[in-house]
This record gives C-alpha cells, structure tokens and sequence, in this order.
C-alpha cells in the first residue's frame, strides 16, 4: 500500500476565441478495489456548470459546457490516492472485453502478431492466463519500439504493428487486442504514473475472476505506483478529454502530471519520469 | 405549442417575403405581358433596372420564358416561389399540412405549366393559390406569433417592392403603417433607428425617388 | 371499391398536394419523390388481425424485455440462450448505454415490424425495426383522402378507422415524458422520412425541432425559441440514428446531434423514442433468437414465425447454407433499407463461390433465409391488374400498455421479378384495412 500526491493538469489555448464549448472529461480517479481518492482541488474552468456522473464503462465523467467566447480552457486535478499493486481486482467480467473493438480489430497483423507471440514467447508453456500474459508483454516490449510522434489518436493496433513503432496508447492497443485474439478478456486503461510526464495508458487482463493490471510500454505490472483515471474496450470509449465547439481556432494543448510518493518519513519522495 | 425557435422565425420571415414576391412580381408581370403586345423589344430593360436585377434576356419571348420559368435563373418567378416552398416546408407544424398545401400547389403549377404557350392562364391559378394560403393562414395559424412574423416579411417586401416600382407616396405610406402595425406586435428585435429614418422619408413627404436607395437599405437591415 | 380504384390518379393528385413524399439520393443530389399510392387495399379480417395483434405484441413486450436485460443483468447470456458474442460484436450494442434504466423501462416505444403473408395463409416476420422506423403517415393521411372520394366504400366495407395512429405515438410519448415538452427531432428537410417527420409533428402536437434547437443545460435538455427563452423538454422523439445522436458520447464529427443530451437521459431527465442502444435487438443476426426470446422471457410460445432462418456462425447452419446458397435470401446483418440483401438464384457461379468464401470467412456477418412463398398482391398498372410482391409494416406502440395500430404500411415491388419492397428503392403503397368485429 502507498500513499501518492497527484495533480493532473490540462490547458487549452485557442488561436482564437471560441464558443458553445462542450466537453467531456475523464480527468478525475475514481475509487476502486485498488485504489481510494480523496480529491482537494477540481477545477474545469471557464464553464457555465458541470456536472459528473459514471459513464456506461463505469468510469467518472465530468460533462459541461461554456457557452461564451473563450480562448482557454483548462482543468487541474489534485489529490491523494491511497493505492495498492499487483492485486486482482475481482469483479464479475461484462463479455464486451472479450471481443475486438474499433482499435482493436482482429486483422491479419494482429493474427499473425498473436500467433508469433505465442509461440516465441513461450507463452504456449505457461500454466496460468497471467503467466502468458506477462510472457506475451516481454515480447511485445522487445518486439516493438517506443518512438513518439509516428502514430497519432487514430491509430489502431493493426496500424500500429505495420510500423512497428509507437507511444504507449499503440502498446496497449496491441496488447488488448493479441489478449483478446488469443481468448484472454482484455481491456485499455487510462491513467497516472509515478514521476512527472503526461497520461499513460496501459492494460488489464482478466484472470482469476478479476481485473489485473500490466503495462506493456514498460513491461512491468501494475503495481502501486499508478493511479487509474478510466477504462473501456480501447481508446474510442474513455478518452481522457473530449470538446467540441464553434470557431476556426488552432488548439494547443499543455499537459502536466505529477505523481510523488508520500512517505511517512515526510522529506524522501521517490521521483521518476515515466514514458507515456 | 407555443415556442418558436430562432431558425423558425427566420423561415417565416422568408416564406412572407418570398410569397409576396411572387405574388406581386406575377401580378406586375400580368401588366407588362400586355404592353409587350404594342412595345418594341427589350421593353422589359426597364423593369429589370427598377428591380435591380441583371438584364441577361435577349429578347420578349426569352424574357418571358426565362424570367417565369428559368430554375438556372436565380432573379425568376420560379425560382422565388421555390425558395417560398423551402422554407414552408419546414413549417409544417406551425402552418398546417392545410395551409402548406397551397405552397405546395403554387409550386407544382409552376412545374406543370412551364411548357405552355398561354402562361397566364395557367399561372393565374399560382396567384389564387397564393391568396388561399394568405386566407388560410390567417385562419389555420394558431400562434398569433407567427402569423405576425409571416406577415411582417410580406410587409417588408410589399413595401419594398412598391418603392423599386415607384408607387404612389400615398401607397408606400399604406404599406408602411400596415408594416409597423405588425411589426409592433412582434417580439422580433429590429433598428428603431434605421424604421424612423424610413418613416422620415415616406411619412414626412421627402421626395422617395431621390431617397430610393436609402429606403431600400433602411428596409433590408431592419433585422441586422 | 371499384370508384376507389377509379380514382386512382385523382387521390394520387391530392396526395401530392399534401406533399406525401419521400427523399431519395441519386448521384449524390437530393430528390424529393411521391410516394405512389395504389387504390386496391390489403385487406386483414378481423380475426386474422386478433391473432396478429397477439403475436406482435408479444413480440414486441419480449423484445423490450430483451433490451433491459441486456443494458442491465444480461440473464439470457448467463442462461446460455443467446451466445454472447451475436450481442456484444453487434454494431447496435452500444456500452455507453450499460446501466441506465429509460423512463418507465421502455426502450422500444415505436416499432415497425415487416412481416409477409405466406402462400399458407400464414403470417412470417421478416424483420424488427426498433430504431426510427417510419412509414405510418402514408396510409393514415390516404385512408383520409380515400374516404372522401368514396364514402360508399367504406360504407359497404366495416373497415377499422386508423386515422387516429398520431394519438398513439402521441400518448405513449406523455406516459414517458420525465416532465417537460415534447419534441420531434429531425435531421432536416433532406432526410428521406422528412414528410412523416412534420407530419407526425403536427398531428401530435410537438415542437418540430433540429439540433440547432435543442441544447443542455445542467443535466436538462432544453428547446431555445427566438426571444432566448429556454423551455424544458421531457420527451424527445428523435429521428436520428444513435451514432449522430451525441457528439460527445458518439461519432464527434456529427454535427446534427445534441452535445450531452446522453448525460440527461442517464440521469432520467429527459426521454429518449426509441432509446439509444435498440440497434442490438433488431440486428439481422438477433433475429434468429427473437422465438427464443419469447419463450425465455414471457414463457409462451411464439405466436408469429419467423422465416426459416440459418446462422453461417453454427456450424450444422453453415453446411446447410454453402450446400443450398442458391436456394437461399443472404442478408448482410450490417446494412438495412432493403440494401445487402441477395438472392443465391441470381449469383452467377462465379458470384456464388465468392460469396460462400465470404460466409466462411465472416461467418457472424450473414444470416441466410429461405426464400418465402408469399402471396403476391393485386396492383393497378394502368387500367390492367397485375400481381405484385407486398409486404406489411406493422406498427406496435408501447406506453402504458402493447397495442397495434389497426393498419399499417403496405408496400409492393414496382417490378414483377422484384422480391424488394422497400421504398427507397421505388415501388409503391397501399392503404391496409383491419376489418371490424361489426360486419355490416
């Protein structure tokens, strides 16, 4: 068990000023088996109200709305998260997670992908869904590399393996979908990691009557270090932030996130940078 | 039902203007289908200057064909009475499928005439068509709402077209009052500025020729 | 009668004057089409219609209950009497849906069942239209007009009066209503239905509104009218389909939705007709298990069959299906409107070996039918009767109670060769006439 400081900050700067901005937000943590929030600050601004409510995935969402002409948005989340790693979350499996998604499409990359990762992995001997997984994970890690800016949001799995390259969202794709292909219900995390950096994303298998966290673009499991923020079948179901508004304006987006550890010995903190 | 949207508002406004303007320009067009009878080609140069709409005929008989019938021609009779039906049709539930469907019939009349050697005989029937709908209208339109701001859009062109068509100082000051009758009624915003401006050059005798263009800009930014 | 179908062409006049219409795209431009009507109506005795109306509310009560069970427990995937995966690959199912119980538990208020008269007498379903089937204004505004121009008809015949079909929409639309006004909402003039929709607007008395309309508001959904007054709206029949509904739940690029408007309905604040998600229940490869449905649920047996239906996904269906694909209707559970539909008698060899590669292949994506032999339809062509291909779209409303509209929609192929009477793809309706108890 760990206590962790967070804050998770988002600002929108528009070219020009925009309005009748709608959005959607998975930016705030919800309590879990694994994890339990307690939030200090929550704050979306500009906007007219919001209001938060649990998606059909059962993840938090704040919605809302500003109505006048704006040229920035934003959000910061801040809080503690009393977390705990490596544990299988039981609860009973919806049968969505066991098929492909819009990402996830068994196409002939993700195939031949699944069939060559379990054969070269080993995976093939293990005994248990989660040994396999972690073997599956390890190749995947060595097979794959982690280079930004090659893939953007729209990139699916398939898409992904044929460049062979990719950020964490095409690692956990890729992962969810060589789970599901081989018939391990899998589904995609988004989320907080210890250090300072941006959103990761991540996955969780189905085993042993639960959810169980790995993360592939660092090929660790999940262990107490992360903070969740939502989960679905792939990206399209829980994105982190989505808006829509009247006006020709350039978006830049600046993201912070910052994870710290806090000890009971108040001045050690353990630091890291993780790779999103 | 008692709302009515801000999209809808401009449908009405529209569907006025526009059923006046085939109203009126096919009644005008009766009389200069008659003088064509005795007058020299190209007589209808002037009506087209008074309008102020592009002089692309070449002659009575195209002039009379195009300018009823043309669908390619945006300035046509036609091509009026289409932009009146686009915008009734999405007004079934305020006007009643009664009241629409003499938009409805002046459209099809068009459509089914446009072959004809006798348009005016025929094309009398879109003018009756047109009186039912304003008749129906008054009667089946139950907000009083809209039936204002259909009516303030026939006011509007009405006047509109009577200063392009030099009428009477005593016309215009008619089609004006019966304008702002309505227009008070309405809850629609509009320029009081730019009203008393247009009162001044009707009411107040200033010659409306020389002030024609400033009426007629007075008029279309009403709303802006 | 005989005056009825004199008339033909003079209540195809008045029809037209009406504007009963429908759109069509060709070649990428919108044309606005009338809707031939043919004089000679469908008759249904009043018995025949008793046992109908059973079936179909049967089937309809059975597949509400489906859908609540789906978006909530899913018993009949735990029970094993739908494999889970006809459900959940289904492009109907929608998660965002999980878990929000629509006002009064209804989430088929309107549905349109097609079904056929077989050559024996008996009545076959051929599909369940749960979303925003349309149709219903055709014959109510023709039974209209036919009255009119031939009283003695209907004086000689008993026929059931089915003008009053927008009261029913209209009072299973205030049993909904979570407090607030009630809305039509259209994608606009260019959809194909769009008649229907301003007509149904103006017969139930609800604001005919677009996206431009209609915005939330803390959880609420509103309708904003010109002077900037807002006005709460407890009841929305909206006919777009799911995936346009909310650009922030759904596709974003729609831009003939209502931002949130998804957050509203979970929270009960507004009612949605027919509720997001029923693309599940009428999904081609579903169908299959609608029989299974009835008897899962309401523990009776099926009163109305279905076509002889096979699944390419079970294997014994499969063999049946590449043995006989020529003798089969293939639908493609992904398309509708009469589209994806292909009769294996007119495949080339070439064309029927590639579609068995394809059934093969995508297993889950066909379901295939034998074909039915129904009966064939008397149609006017000219001054000459000539037999024609109908089918019948029931209307089924679901409010306080099931009940049937006594009508529907008739429609006939307009070739002689042609199995598909699908609108949009030309053919013509007929007025369906529910014989009275009351024989005169």
């Amino acid at each position: 068990m760990r206590k962790l400081k967070f804050e998770y900050s988002m600002e929108l700067k528009f070219s020009s000023p925009v309005n009748s901005h709608y959005f959607a937000l998975r930016c705030v943590p919800g309590d879990s088996l694994r994890q339990k929030i307690t939030l200090d600050v929550c704050r979306v601004a500009p906007a007219d109200y919001t209001s938060m409510d649990r998606d059909g995935f059962g993840n938090l969402k704040i919605s809302g709305c500003c109505g006048d002409y704006h040229d920035t948005f934003g959000y910061s989340v801040r809080g503690l998260a009393v977390t705990e790693g490596m544990i299988v979350q039981k609860c009973p499996l919806h049968p969505m997670y066991r098929y492909p998604s819009k990402y996830t499409q068994y196409e002939p990359e993700v195939r031949a992908f699944t069939k060559t990762a379990w054969k070269e992995s080993g995976a093939n001997s293990a005994e248990t869904d989660l040994e396999k997984a972690v073997r599956v994970m390890d190749y995947l890690y060595h097979h794959f590399l982690y280079i930004p800016g090659v893939t953007d949001i729209r990139t699916t799995a398939a898409d992904a393996l044929r460049l062979g390259r990719g950020v964490c969202q095409d690692y956990a794709h890729i992962m969810t979908a060589v789970m599901r292909c081989a018939g391990i219900p899998a589904r995609y995390v988004n989320g907080l990691m210890i250090g300072e950096g941006a959103t990761h994303a991540w996955v969780e298998i189905y085993t042993d009557g639960g959810w169980y966290g790995l993360d592939p673009t660092n090929n660790l499991h999940v262990d107490d270090y992360y903070i969740k923020l939502a989960h679905g079948r792939d990206y399209g179901d829980c994105e982190v932030d989505r808006g829509i508004f009247r006006g020709n304006a350039v978006q830049r987006q600046k993201i912070y996130v910052n994870v710290e550890e806090i000890s009971n010995d108040r001045d050690s903190c353990v630091n890291g940078t993780s790779r999103g | 039902m008692g709302i009515i949207s801000m999209e809808k508002v401009d449908h009405l406004y529209w569907l006025g203007r526009y059923t006046e303007r085939v109203y009126t320009t096919l009644r005008v067009f009766f009389h200069i289908y008659d003088h064509m009878i005795e007058q020299p080609e190209g007589v209808y140069a002037k009506y087209c200057e008074k309008l102020n709409i592009p002089e692309i005929y070449t002659s009575n008989r195209q002039f009379v064909q195009s300018y009823l019938f043309g669908a390619d021609n945006p300035d046509s009779v036609y091509s009026n009475m289409k932009r009146a039906y686009d915008n009734a049709i999405v007004l079934r539930d305020e006007l009643s499928s009664t009241v629409l469907s003499y938009v409805q019939l002046a459209l099809d009349t068009f459509e089914s005439c446009r072959k004809t050697t006798a348009p005016l005989l025929e094309l009398q029937q879109v003018i009756d068509d047109l009186l039912a709908f304003w008749g129906g209208a008054d009667d089946y339109v139950e907000e009083e709402d809209c039936r204002n701001i259909l009516k303030c859009g026939k006011y509007v062109e009405r006047l509109d077209l009577s200063i392009r068509l030099d009428y009477h100082t005593k016309d215009l000051e008619k089609e004006y009052r019966k304008l702002c009758n309505r227009l008070e009624k309405t809850n629609l915003d509009y320029s009081k500025e730019k009203l008393s401006r247009l009162e001044a050059i009707i009411l107040q005798g200033e010659d409306p020729k020389s002030y024609c263009q400033e009426a007629l800009a007075c008029l279309g930014g009403l709303f802006t | 009668m005989r005056e009825l179908i004199e008339h033909t062409e003079g209540i195809n006049r008045l029809m037209a004057r009406y504007g009963v219409k429908f759109g069509i795209y060709k070649n990428g431009e919108f044309h606005e089409q009338l809707f031939p009507f043919d004089a000679i109506p469908r008759v249904i005795t009043h018995e025949d219609f008793q046992q109908l109306e059973k079936g179909l509310i049967q089937r309809v009560d059975a597949l509400n209950l489906f859908l609540n069970d789906i978006y909530g427990e899913k018993k009949i995937i735990h029970d094993g009497v739908i494999p889970e995966e006809f459900v959940f690959i289904s492009s109907g199912y929608l998660p965002q849906c999980e878990g929000i119980i629509p006002p009064k538990k209804i989430y088929s208020h309107i549905s349109g069942i097609d079904l056929v008269l077989g050559k024996d007498g008996e009545w076959y379903i051929l599909e369940d239209n749960l979303r925003i089937p349309s149709g219903a204004s055709y014959p109510m505004i023709a039974r209209e007009i036919c009255r009119r121009v031939s009283p003695a008809t209907f004086g000689n015949n008993s026929v059931v009066d089915n003008r009053n079909y927008a009261d029913m929409p209209k009072e299973t639309m205030e049993w909904v209503n979570t407090g607030g006004i009630p809305v039509i909402m259209t994608p606009g003039r260019y959809n194909a239905a769009y008649f229907e929709h301003s007509y149904l607007a103006e017969r139930t008395g609800s604001a005919l509104a677009s996206c431009t309309d209609l915005f939330v508001e803390d959880n609420h959904l509103y309708y904003r009218d010109y002077r900037d007054r807002k006005q709460k709206v407890g009841v929305i029949y909206r006919r777009i389909s799911d995936d346009y509904l909310d650009p922030m739940t759904f596709l974003p690029e729609s831009l003939i939705g209502i931002p949130n408007i998804m957050d509203v309905y979970r929270s009960g604040n507004v009612a949605i007709v027919n509720a997001p998600g029923n693309g599940v229940a009428d999904d081609k490869g579903i169908y299959y298990f609608v029989p299974k449905m009835i008897r899962y649920y309401l523990d009776q047996e099926p009163i109305l069959k279905n076509a002889p239906t096979y699944l390419p996904f079970y294997e014994e269906d499969r063999k049946y299906v590449l043995d006989h694909l020529e003798n089969l209707v293939i639908k493609d559970v992904a398309e509708a409107g009469g589209y994806g539909v292909i009769f294996g008698n007119e495949l080339s060899s070439e064309k029927l070996s590639e579609m068995k590669r394809l059934i093969e292949k995508e297993s889950r994506r066909f379901i295939a039918q034998e074909v039915i032999d129904f009966q064939d339809m008397e149609v006017m062509d000219g001054d000459e009767k000539v037999l024609r291909k109908a089918d019948l779209r029931a209307f089924v409303l679901s409010g306080e109670t099931t009940r049937v509209w006594p009508s529907g929609l008739t429609r006939f192929s307009r070739n002689a060769d042609s199995f598909v009477v699908n609108s949009s793809q030309g053919g013509g309706f007929k007025d369906t006439w529910v014989l009275s108890q009351w024989k005169k």
